[in-house]
């Protein structure tokens, strides 16, 4: 397991090395943008695996409300903590290339603002898993304001379809004209991202489990102490 | 490269590489604890 864990790593590490060198020294600068198209790399792949890691969050909290296996909401809390880590990031990369661009860290933009809601929806779930004393009902709660939070990540997807928008889209007219190897250096930057993600989640689940049973042992032993 | 892209590449490779190294931290610290109390 831990050879296979350590081959898993080594593989990932030798992916993004390759997707950073792609994305700074293969892919070319963009006629408008020009150089400030290599953000596109390190901003894309965080917000697609926000995106999906939420789902993952979402499915994992439905599959705990019919099963009610403990791990799925191992599970679903995990990928939910890192739900806010690539939203974060997102976010602020966005914030950057914003100012670089508009001239203004932020302006309200209809993409900007429901990734906002939708970082701040997970925030929520977080306080709301604090404020549930017993583990069950935690786990429940959770689930169910899991699904309804989930909601935030279609909006934030369609927000720029839906409301007039300053936020380029990828090869329309007026977005990012994207060459084959900006294409390629994009599509390694996720796959580099994804690889990195799925053992952050397996990392962040392996941690969860843990300290369930540590609390298990714990309250044991105060039960028979007393 | 420009001072933004620069900026961005750092965010998001601290960001995930903080977040790895505290996983990896957490993890052998509650290994060691859990193993103290089976023992």
């Amino acid at each position: 397991m831990k050879f296979r864990d350590d081959v898993f790593l080594a593989i990932t590490a030798v992916v993004n090395m390759m997707a950073v060198y792609f994305a700074i020294f293969v892919a070319p600068a963009e006629v408008e943008m020009g150089e400030l198209v290599r953000i596109l790399y390190f901003h894309i792949p965080p917000a697609v695996i926000c995106y999906l890691t939420l789902a993952v969050s979402m499915v994992t909290g439905m599959i705990f409300l019919r099963a009610r296996d403990v791990r799925y909401d191992a599970l679903s809390e995990s990928a939910a903590q890192l739900g806010l880590v690539y939203g974060v990031v997102t976010l602020i990369g966005g914030a950057v290339w914003a100012n670089a661009t508009w001239g203004v860290y932020w302006n309200w933009d209809p993409r900007e603002t429901t990734t906002l809601i939708l970082w701040l929806a997970y925030l929520g779930y977080f306080f709301l898993r604090m404020s549930v004393e017993n583990y069950e009902r935690r786990a429940s709660v959770a689930a169910a304001f899991n699904i309804l939070a989930f909601m935030t990540v279609p909006l934030s997807y369609l927000s720029f379809i839906l409301w007039p928008s300053l936020h380029p889209r990828l090869g329309s007219e007026g977005g990012i004209g994207l060459t084959a190897t900006m294409v390629q250096a994009l599509l390694l930057n996720l796959l580099g991202g994804l690889f990195l993600y799925v053992w952050l989640l397996r990392k962040a689940y392996g941690v969860r489990l843990m300290r369930d049973e540590l609390e298990k042992k714990m309250s044991e032993e105060i039960r028979l102490d007393d | 490269m420009t001072t933004e892209v620069a900026q961005v590449i750092a965010l998001y490779w601290v960001s995930l590489f903080g977040l790895a190294i505290w996983l990896v931290r957490a993890g052998s610290s509650l290994e060691r604890r859990l193993r103290g109390k089976t023992r």
